[in-house]
C-alpha cells in the first residue's frame, strides 16, 4: 500500500497561512484504519506505508541522489533571486527528475513539491505561462494544502497559482496519484511488489469527503481495480473492493498478489569470519580466520534454504602446541527460519555442517616442536594428527541482516556445531563457534 | 617438521607462519586477533651467546677456554633446546664432535621448563661435559634468570663436582639456528652421550 494521498486543498485558503490545514491530524489515523482492514484480507500480504518510507529512506544511494536535488533546488532558487528565471528553470527542473527517478518524491514529499513550485514560477518569470500552469498543477498534485504567504511573489504568479489550484481541484485524476501505469510499474519493480495500491483522500469542501482507490498489478501493467467510496462508508465498503480485484486474478496470483519486497529474493554475501573450537587438542584455545561465501533464498514466506562455504585457516595458540597452521574447508547447508521487520532480515538456519581439515598436527612436547616429529627426542605419543580428515555434525546459526538499500546489505551472524563423525577426530577437535561480519547483495 | 617460535630480534609474527593464501586474510582481519594468539609474557627462544671466554671446570677441556652457545625455543611453560661449546668468542670454531669425548661439541636439553612469574629458566642435561674426564653421561641442571636479552645463573653437576656461573646474551632468533647436535657410536669419537 502506498502512503495516502490527501486532495483536500481550498482555493480559498491558497494564501491565507494562517487557517488550519485540514485533516492535519486524521491523516495518520485513517491510512491506519486502511491498513487494519486491507490486513484482515486473509490473501493480501500486505506491505505497510511506513515500510515502504523506510525502504525508500534506506537506500543510500537514493539518498545522495536527493542530496544532490536539494542542492540543485538550492541553486535554482539563487538564479531565481538572481532574476535569472531561464536558469533557474533549467537546475530546478534537473532537480525535480533526480526526486522522480530515485523515487525518493515519495517520501521527500515537501522538498519535492517545493521545487516543482518554484520551477512552475521560474517558468513564468521567463514567459511560458501555459508551461508553468502544467507544473504548478503538479506541484498541487503533490502538496494540495500549500499554503503561500500573500504579496510574497507578484500578482501575477499569485493568479497563476490560484489558477494551477483551481484546475488541479476541478479536473485532476485522483485514480492517478502517483502518476500513470508507466510510472507505476517503475515504482513496483523498485519495490519488488505483484501489486501496489494508492488511495486518495479528496475533500474539496463542496462535497462529502471520498477515498479513491487504485490497484495496480505489476504483471499484467494495468490498472485493474478502482473504487469511489465516501469516507462515512469505508468499513463496509472497503472489504467488497478488495474482494472483487482479487477475484478477477488469475487462480495462483492472490497468495502472491502483494508481498513483502525482500520475502522471496535471493541473497548472497562475502563475509569475513573468525571461529574457534571450545574443544581443541591444543593446551590454550587457538583463532582461526577466514572467507565465507553464501548464499540463501526464500521457499516459502518465513522458510528459507541456505548454503555457505568457508575457507579459513587457524592462528598459532599462545603455546604453540599447533605444530603449523592449518587450512579447512566448510560447507554447511540446511533449511531454516527467516523473518523480515523493516530494514532487518533475520534467521535462524539449522542445518549439517561438513569441514575438510587440512594439514592438521599438534603436540604438546617441546621437543616435537622444536625438532620435529621425527626426531628420537621427539614423544609420538603426544602427537594429535587429524591430517585431511572430514569431519561431519549439526551446526545451527543465526543472523541479522540491515538493508543499506534495494539491493545491498550488512550481514552479522554467529554459529555452532557440533561434529559426530569420524568418532576419533571429532574426540580431539571439535565444537567450532563461529562469528562472520560481511556484505550482501539481493536479487 | 620444525615448529619455529618466533624470535624478538627477529622481526616475525605468527602469520608469517601462515600460507600464502591465507596470510592476506590474517593481515586484514586479524591483527589483534593474532596478537592474543601469541605467547605471552616473555619470550626466551633464540640463540644465546656468551660474551666472554669461560675458564673452568665446566668448560675447560685440558685448560683450554671454550664459550657456549644455548638454542632455546620457548612454548608456554616447556623450553627446548641445545646447548653447543666453541673455542672462541667469535663462535667460528666449534668443538670437533668427532674429537675425543671429553671434547664435547653439543648436548641436548632435558626438562626445560619456564616460569612465567620468576622469569626464571630451569633445564637438566644428560651427557658429555666438555671438562669431564669420563665417559659417563654426566648428569647436570641450570637455573637461569632472564633480564632483558641476558641470561644469568648457575649450572652445575648434580653430583656436585662442578658448579659455575653462566652469563650469555640473545644474539639471534632461531630462524638461523643449527639444530642438529649428532650422536656418534664410538666411543673412541666424540659425544657419546649427548643427551639422546
Amino acid at each position: 500500500m502506498l502512503p495516502l494521498r490527501a486532495a483536500v486543498g481550498r482555493s480559498g485558503d491558497l494564501f491565507a497561512p494562517e487557517r488550519p490545514v485540514p485533516y492535519t491530524a486524521q491523516i495518520g489515523e485513517l491510512e491506519a484504519r486502511i491498513l487494519a482492514l486491507l490486513q484482515a484480507q486473509p490473501d493480501l500480504e500486505l506491505v505497510a506505508p511506513e515500510a515502504i518510507r523506510l525502504r525508500l529512506l534506506a537506500d543510500h544511494s537514493a539518498r545522495t541522489a536527493a542530496g544532490i536535488a536539494a542542492e540543485r533546488y538550492r541553486l535554482g532558487l539563487e538564479y531565481y533571486h538572481g532574476l535569472a528565471p531561464v536558469r533557474a528553470a533549467e537546475s530546478l527542473r534537473a532537480a525535480s527528475r533526480i526526486y522522480r527517478e530515485t523515487l525518493q518524491d515519495l517520501v521527500a514529499i515537501k522538498p519535492y513539491a517545493d521545487t516543482l513550485f518554484m520551477l512552475g514560477v521560474s517558468i513564468f518569470d521567463g514567459g511560458d505561462a501555459v508551461g508553468a500552469h502544467v507544473v504548478l498543477k503538479d506541484a498541487f498534485a503533490q502538496a494540495p494544502t500549500r499554503r503561500f504567504r500573500p504579496r510574497f511573489f507578484s500578482p501575477q504568479v499569485e493568479a497563476a497559482l490560484s489558477a494551477a489550484l483551481v484546475d488541479y481541484l476541478s479536473s485532476a485524476n485522483f485514480s492517478r496519484p502517483f502518476g500513470d501505469v508507466a510510472r507505476l510499474s517503475a515504482i513496483a519493480a523498485r519495490l519488488d511488489a505483484d501489486a501496489l495500491l494508492s488511495v486518495v483522500l479528496v475533500d474539496a469542501g463542496d462535497a462529502p469527503p471520498e477515498l479513491w482507490l487504485t490497484a495496480f498489478r505489476a504483471r499484467s501493467g494495468q490498472v485493474e481495480a478502482e473504487l469511489r467510496l465516501p469516507l462515512a462508508a469505508l468499513d463496509s465498503g472497503l472489504e467488497p473492493f478488495v474482494s472483487r480485484w482479487l477475484s478477477c486474478l488469475p487462480p495462483r496470483a492472490p497468495a502472491a498478489a502483494l508481498r513483502p519486497p525482500a520475502a522471496l529474493s535471493l541473497r548472497i554475501d562475502t563475509s569475513a569470519s573468525y571461529a574457534l573450537y571450545m574443544k581443541q587438542p591444543t593446551r590454550r584455545a587457538f583463532h582461526s580466520l577466514g572467507f565465507v561465501t553464501g548464499a540463501s533464498g526464500a521457499l516459502r514466506p518465513g522458510f528459507e534454504w541456505h548454503a555457505r562455504i568457508t575457507m579459513d585457516t587457524s592462528l598459532s595458540d599462545p603455546y604453540r602446541d599447533l605444530l603449523r597452521a592449518f587450512n579447512s574447508v566448510r560447507i554447511v547447508a540446511g533449511v531454516g527460519f527467516a523473518l523480515d521487520r523493516g530494514v532487518w532480515h533475520l534467521a535462524l538456519h539449522p542445518g549439517v555442517d561438513m569441514r575438510l581439515l587440512g594439514s592438521f598436527v599438534a603436540t604438546t612436547d617441546p621437543d616435537c616442536k622444536l625438532f620435529g616429529p621425527a626426531h628420537r627426542l621427539c614423544d609420538r605419543s603426544t602427537i594429535a594428527d587429524l591430517d585431511s580428515d572430514v569431519l561431519v555434525g549439526p551446526h545451527v546459526s543465526a543472523s541479522a541482516s540491515l538493508e543499506l538499500g534495494r539491493r545491498f546489505h550488512l550481514r552479522l551472524a554467529t554459529s555452532i556445531s557440533a561434529y559426530i563423525l569420524p568418532f576419533d577426530s571429532s574426540d580431539a577437535l571439535n565444537t567450532p563457534w563461529s562469528a562472520e561480519f560481511g556484505l550482501g547483495y539481493r536479487f | 617438521m620444525i615448529a619455529r617460535p618466533h624470535a624478538r630480534s627477529a622481526g616475525t609474527s605468527p602469520v608469517s607462519a601462515l600460507r600464502a593464501p591465507a596470510r592476506l586474510v590474517a593481515l586484514a582481519l586479524g591483527s589483534a586477533l593474532a596478537c592474543s594468539g601469541c605467547a605471552s609474557g616473555s619470550d626466551i627462544s633464540g640463540v644465546w651467546r656468551s660474551q666472554t671466554l669461560a675458564a673452568g671446570p665446566l668448560c675447560g677441556a685440558l685448560g683450554a677456554e671454550v664459550t657456549l652457545e644455548l638454542t632455546l625455543g620457548h612454548f608456554g611453560p616447556d623450553v627446548s633446546g641445545m646447548i653447543r661449546f666453541y673455542r672462541d668468542l667469535e663462535f667460528e670454531e666449534p668443538l670437533d664432535p668427532t674429537a675425543p669425548h671429553f671434547a664435547c661439541g653439543c648436548l641436548l636439553l632435558h626438562k626445560g621448563r619456564w616460569s612465567e612469574g620468576s622469569q626464571r629458566l630451569a633445564f637438566e642435561s644428560q651427557g658429555c661435559l666438555p671438562s669431564s674426564s669420563d665417559t659417563a653421561a654426566a648428569l647436570s641442571a641450570a637455573s637461569l634468570t632472564v633480564s632483558g636479552d641476558e641470561l644469568a645463573g648457575t649450572w652445575q653437576r648434580t653430583d656436585g663436582t662442578i658448579k659455575q656461573a653462566v652469563r650469555v646474551r640473545r644474539v639471534a632468533g632461531l630462524e638461523d639456528a643449527q639444530l642438529s647436535c649428532n650422536r656418534f657410536a664410538d666411543p673412541a669419537l666424540g659425544n657419546v652421550a649427548n643427551g639422546l
